[in-house]
């Protein structure tokens, strides 16, 4: 799936990514092509502005840290962004349905 | 700096801080994908080329980024209009003395007061994110409006005034309306730049 099948739909992706626990942004990419079995061809460099706009809403919490002589910033989810997550799913399951009925009728 | 990184940053225009925190993020997620294809036995050369393929086209990258500096300059200069507008208006009105200024100047005042009120709500807006389309343009328009407007009602005010006010009022308001409309001036001239630099455009 490319970036135009994903679209309004990467914010929940990364923040049920978050949920799992924080990580910076490459390791947030890595873990979306993971679960996604490799199947989402989102263009990486896009994902770091998206955890910037999450982390303006107060969605994510993002902190620099240096590890292994590599300055990196490390996001976590906000308890707002748990609830935004919990009405991302809701929405998309709601939207999955209206898909399958119009699309089965 | 890597070719890919300098062809993300070379449109960029916003907070420097905010932009230099972006492009290292991205930079460090770049290297990362280089070293991992590395690692696998990859050519650093086809690395560089693939990790590029996968982190998209620059341009494309740059226009995300430059929304995340466009929001960052829009609440910037939004903090400015709201601390520095009611900074002035305060200091006009404990200076400019307690006589009755005449019609014609109190209808000025009043001008200059309405373009403050419509740049300092607006302000409020965008940081209450109540106002997130085009935020910069707004408040740098809005911003150089209100000077504008409040410049040009001085002079008028300075030249028809008949109350001259406390003793050496009017140079601690002449140095406060100086810095006040220094900072105010940069601010929107600041987010109209990067509000500009923000256009889409077309491929």
């Amino acid at each position: 799936m490319d970036a135009d099948g994903i679209h309004g739909q990467l914010d929940t992706l990364i923040l049920a990514t978050l949920k799992r626990g924080e990580a910076h942004g490459y390791a947030i990419i890595a873990a979306l092509r993971e679960h996604s079995g490799e199947r989402l061809d989102l263009p990486s460099g896009t994902v770091y502005p998206a955890l910037r706009r999450l982390e303006r809403t107060g969605a994510i919490s993002g902190t620099w840290t240096q590890s292994s002589g590599r300055r990196r910033r490390v996001y976590s989810l906000t308890e707002d962004g748990l609830k935004a997550l919990e009405k991302g799913v809701a929405d998309w399951r709601s939207l999955r349905e209206v898909m399958t009925a119009v699309l089965g009728a | 700096m890597s070719d890919y990184l300098e062809a993300v940053a070379a449109p960029l225009r916003g907070p420097r801080r905010v932009r230099e925190d972006m492009l290292a993020e991205i930079g460090d997620g770049f290297d990362e994908a280089v070293a991992e294809r590395v690692a696998a036995g990859m050519s650093r050369e086809a690395a560089l080329d693939e990790a590029a393929a996968e982190f998209g086209e620059p341009r494309t990258v740059a226009a995300e980024v430059q929304r995340e500096l466009e929001a960052s300059q829009a609440r910037r200069t939004a903090w400015t209009l709201l601390i520095a507008l009611p900074a002035m208006t305060v200091m006009w009105d404990l200076f400019s003395g307690d006589g009755d200024p005449g019609l014609a100047v109190t209808l000025l005042a009043r001008v200059i007061d309405a373009a403050t009120a419509v740049a300092f709500g607006a302000a409020a807006l965008v940081l209450t994110g109540h106002l997130e389309r085009r935020a910069a343009y707004v408040c740098g328009l809005l911003g150089l409006v209100q000077i504008a407007v409040a410049l040009g009602c001085s002079a008028v005010i300075a030249l028809v005034a008949d109350d001259e006010g406390p003793a050496g009022a009017w140079v601690v308001l002449a140095l406060a309306s100086a810095v006040g409309t220094a900072l105010v001036c940069t601010a929107s001239a600041r987010a109209l730049v990067v509000a500009r630099a923000s256009r889409p455009r077309p491929r």
